[in-house]
């Protein structure tokens, strides 16, 4: 029972860690705000 | 003749880059031959002819494009002590290092060796070149890059988050555990906003030579946290073929009537596209004499900055400055 217990604990931790790499991995939507562009750059001659 | 050693995703780009702007005759060769035929097979045809040839073959040639994985010294070497000029494509710290040291052997050779052709550093350097004319002087270039070239370039840059960052920080070189000094780096679209993080990459090294009054070069490249915790293991997956759509990002800081002024330029591409247009426009410089003998690096004020920009350009890639927040 106790080897159980721990069995079900690592995989409860080791599921935690593979959830939050996976799905916490990018920040791309935690930004909300935007300030200025772009505009194309033409190199001088 | 150019010749081109490496037949992977940048050395497929730069036969292509240069069969465009109008070599008729090419030699390539690569450590797995099936890959450098694949490549004579695909570029080889009635205007145009890439020849698979052993390395010995490449003393035959006026300038090598050295695009394989690093390191890429004891190459540049053996092809300057046989009077062969060298554009090196390599991004690693100490290749760089190595490469820069062959100063006194280029200038015996009276060749050249370009160092650091490519998006960061090669690129970069070239977009400093042409933001420095916006200034009365500089002092301050930030570069941060997003993505990777073939297989070998994710694997180095997968090594570049495990390792020790380097930096130039008022007159001396800071080391910074790599995948510390988060920042958020806005992208040319469709980039867009990344976080990146301090990697060992050769920017600094680099653009110092180029740029010997600056006082603050950093370099960062976008990471995720799963790559950050992974970069210390080995790659757990295989790296892609191509890396998707990569980006480079140039700020530049100085002194502009009096007051502080901050210019951003950069441009978002595939890194393969990016590395290679600098390449081949590298190499052409060299066969067209722009180029002085000894070790030069793109964006030094003795290089044809102008001529290569406007090369890079017409190569298909698109440049963007940043706009429309007050930059003083």
């Amino acid at each position: 029972m106790k080897l159980f217990r721990r069995l079900l604990l690592v995989l409860s931790v080791a599921s935690a860690v593979v959830g939050i790499l996976r799905f916490g991995g990018s920040s791309k939507a935690k930004v909300t705000t935007k300030q200025g562009g772009w505009r194309t750059y033409s190199p001088p001659k | 003749m150019i010749g081109v050693i490496g037949a992977g995703l940048v050395g497929s780009r730069v036969v292509e880059q240069l069969m465009a702007s109008g070599q008729v005759h090419l030699y390539l060769n690569d450590t797995n031959p099936v890959a450098a035929h694949r490549l004579v097979e695909r570029f080889s045809g009635d205007a145009h002819k890439v020849s698979a040839v052993p390395a010995t073959e490449m003393f035959a040639t006026n300038v090598v494009v050295l695009a394989g994985p690093a390191p890429h010294a004891k190459a540049a070497r053996r092809l300057l002590e046989a009077g062969v000029s060298v554009v090196s494509c390599s991004d690693d710290v100490d290749d760089a290092r190595a490469l820069l040291d062959l100063d006194a052997i280029a200038r015996q050779a009276r060749q050249t060796l370009v160092v650091g052709a490519s998006a960061s550093p090669g690129l970069s350097g070239l977009l400093v070149r042409s933001l420095s004319k916006r200034f009365d002087a500089i002092d301050e270039v930030h570069v941060a890059v997003h993505g990777t070239a073939g297989p070998a370039c994710a694997q180095q840059h997968h090594r570049a988050l495990a390792r020790q960052s380097i930096g130039w920080h008022d007159g001396d070189w800071l080391r910074r555990p790599a995948g510390s000094g988060r920042e958020l780096c806005w992208f040319p679209d469709p980039i867009g906003p990344r976080d990146c993080y301090r990697a060992e990459l050769a920017d600094p090294i680099v653009l110092h030579h180029g740029f010997v009054d600056l006082a603050r070069i950093t370099v960062r490249m976008s990471a995720t946290r799963r790559d950050r915790i992974t970069a210390r293991l080995p790659m757990l997956t295989p790296p892609h073929s191509e890396g998707g759509m990569g980006a480079l990002r140039v700020e530049v800081r100085g002194w502009r009537d009096e007051a502080r002024h901050t210019e951003v330029i950069g441009a978002a591409d595939r890194i393969a596209n990016l590395a290679s247009a600098v390449a081949a426009a590298a190499a052409r410089s060299v066969i067209a004499g722009g180029f002085a003998s000894g070790v030069r690096v793109i964006g030094d004020d003795e290089s044809p900055n102008d001529v290569m920009l406007h090369d890079v350009a017409t190569a298909g890639v698109r440049l963007s400055e940043f706009v429309g927040t007050s930059s003083h």
